[in-house]
């Protein structure tokens, strides 16, 4: 049914844009307020992780420098270490002592005597060849920084032995046992002599190398 | 109330399935504010009334929106408006209703038409003015039509909008007040058999003759004759001053007592002290007799434009309509049926829409003004 409205088109269609540019109007600064919200929220969050990342980052250097530190005493471990096996291969070998029986050992019943003995421990530093064969006890020096080469402590432990024999072939016998010995490496015989005395005896130097790898 | 079928209360639990916007009317003492609402099953309640008087004059409250927004505080608070949508009407003064006849080929041309009529009528250019119309007669006799037609000036228009607006009301529709009688007296009316009703409305200065067939509004005509004019004419014939007829009539006629100050409870005067009222009467008769003149003549253009068909009954709204034995004297001179418009919110038993408040005849434009949206909505 037809009715009366007398309100004029244009005022309406005013009204009409009126509200909807409120309503545009509330959207903005609705969506103002929620981008700013969001905007401080995401700047809050970054300020926290920022504060975490550069708590990391200082945990981070701490752990660095303990590991720099833990290599450090690390190296300084293995050069300890390896100082330790210098000195424990420099003291290593067959004890003096135990020579005693063994020299007692090889000697038996031969009609030999002891004037003087002698039992010596020395080293020399060589070099390490990598493909060369080397003979002998050596004790690897640990590589100095900045050098080249690697080089080894070659370490010999000989007994110099000085005395009398009944005969030859008594000093042989003795020479020969001794070298049976699984201590003794090498059994060297220096100087024989007979003395010019009645009885004739032989005088005689020899050098006992001692293995080094033996009895430890 | 059988008329009142499609009217009526509330029942507790009925469920609310449309609630219309609110009639507002700015009345000549009060500001009357009716919201109807339509229940689940279909029967209209009301849902929310108020009428509150102005505390200054209607015309300074009308250029005030903060003081017009503090008045509907008054009236929103403690009921159950909803919304804030209003449909209402021009004051009185600031429309004119005419009856145009003009010559038109078909509907598209109708616009053209009254436009030209118009034109020819009124003393400023068209833009100057609102213009709606609703034709009376659409079929063609002597290729003329006929539309009652609304001309308000379109600052008042706009003025009175932006009042509104501004008094935070959404405005839904803004029609005039004999379209809402007649909306209400439609409504009341036994829609089988359309009747022929005339509706008086009286003002201070001047009185509408609108004249319902139906659904139909046939014409709206204004007369120079109001409750000023009568209560002028009680005051020459005893002497006395207006003031003091206003007092007598307040006191005697009234069928309440509303004047400010007008003594209440055991002390005041009888109502029904039936010597002073007749006398009073008697008195402005006279008045009423040109006033029954005008009626006469719509009543035949009724008949004229009805094919015949006679009025059924006259219904009296406004200030006169409150003076007990008009509508007796009325019913007198003219031969027929007379009576106060029924109080269209006698149908509702929602009492938390307004209950304890007095029902007034002037509330009928607010509540025409509400049944607008349940129309269009049901």
């Amino acid at each position: 049914m037809a009715e009366f409205d007398l309100i004029p088109g244009d005022y309406r269609r005013g009204l009409h844009h009126l509200r909807w540019l409120r309503r545009f109007a509330l959207a903005l600064a609705i969506a103002a307020i929620l981008s700013g919200s969001a905007f401080a929220a995401l700047r809050l969050g970054t300020r926290a992780v920022s504060a975490e990342i550069d708590e990391l980052r200082g945990t981070r250097a701490v752990n660095e420098q303990l590991g720099a530190r833990l290599a450090e005493l690390r190296k300084q471990r293995e050069s300890y270490a390896s100082q330790l096996s210098l000195l424990d291969g420099l003291r290593g070998g067959t004890p003096a002592e135990r020579m005693f029986s063994v020299v007692d050992r090889a000697l038996g019943e031969e009609p030999v005597w002891f004037a003087r003995w002698r039992f010596e421990r020395a080293g020399a530093s060589v070099e390490v060849s990598p493909d060369g064969v080397n003979t002998g006890y050596f004790i690897v020096i640990p590589k100095a920084d900045g050098s080249p080469e690697q080089r080894a402590w070659q370490v010999e432990t000989h007994m110099s032995i000085s005395g009398r024999a009944l005969d030859h072939a008594a000093l042989s016998r003795f020479a020969a046992r001794l070298f049976e010995q699984p201590e003794i490496d090498d059994v060297r015989v220096l100087r024989t002599s007979l003395q010019a005395q009645r009885q004739k005896r032989v005088e005689f130097d020899l050098v006992v190398v001692v293995n080094n790898g033996a009895g430890r | 109330m059988k008329r009142f079928a499609w009217l009526s209360g509330s029942t507790p639990g009925s469920r609310v399935a449309a609630i219309g916007s609110i009639g507002l009317e700015f009345a000549r003492e009060k500001l009357h504010l009716v919201q109807l609402q339509r229940l689940a099953d279909g029967r209209l309640t009301l849902r929310a009334r108020a009428s509150v008087p102005y505390p200054e004059d209607r015309t300074e409250l009308m250029t005030s929106p903060a003081r017009l927004k503090a008045l509907l505080a008054r009236a929103f608070k403690g009921r159950p408006f909803h919304g804030r949508e209003v449909t209402t009407a021009l004051p009185a003064g600031d429309i004119r209703i005419l009856s145009v006849s003009y010559a038109a080929g078909d509907d598209r041309d109708a616009d053209a038409a009254i436009a030209r009529v118009m034109e020819s009528r009124l003393p400023e250019p068209l833009a100057n003015y609102v213009i709606d119309y609703l034709p009376v007669r659409a079929t063609q006799r002597d290729g003329e039509r006929l539309s009652v037609v609304a001309v308000a000036g379109r600052e008042a228009v706009v003025d009175y909008l932006e009042l509104l607006r501004r008094a935070a009301l959404s405005v839904r529709s803004l029609e005039i007040g004999p379209a809402a009688i007649k909306r209400l007296v439609s409504a009341m009316s036994d829609l089988r058999e359309p009747d022929n009703v005339l509706v008086i409305n009286f003002g201070e200065e001047v009185t509408y003759l609108t004249m319902i067939s139906g659904r139909r509004l046939l014409l709206d005509q204004e007369v120079a004759f109001g409750e000023r004019r009568l209560l002028a004419q009680i005051a020459d014939t005893l002497e006395v001053s207006a003031e003091e007829a206003r007092t007598l009539v307040y006191d005697h006629v009234l069928r309440e007592p509303s004047r400010p100050g007008a003594p209440q409870g055991p002390d005041a005067p009888a109502l029904n002290d039936n010597d002073v009222t007749d006398t009073l009467l008697e008195i402005i008769r006279p008045g009423l007799a040109s006033l029954v003149e005008e009626i006469k003549r719509t009543l035949m253009y009724a008949a004229a434009e009805t094919h015949g068909q006679a009025a059924r009954r006259v219904y009296l709204v406004g200030s006169l309509a409150r003076w007990r034995g008009v509508d007796r004297a009325l019913n007198d001179m003219i031969d027929i049926e007379v009576a106060n418009i029924p109080d269209p919110l006698v149908a509702f038993t929602n009492p938390a829409a307004g209950a304890g408040e007095t029902a007034e005849p002037e509330i009928a434009v607010a509540t025409g003004l509400a049944l607008r949206d349940m129309f269009e909505h049901g």
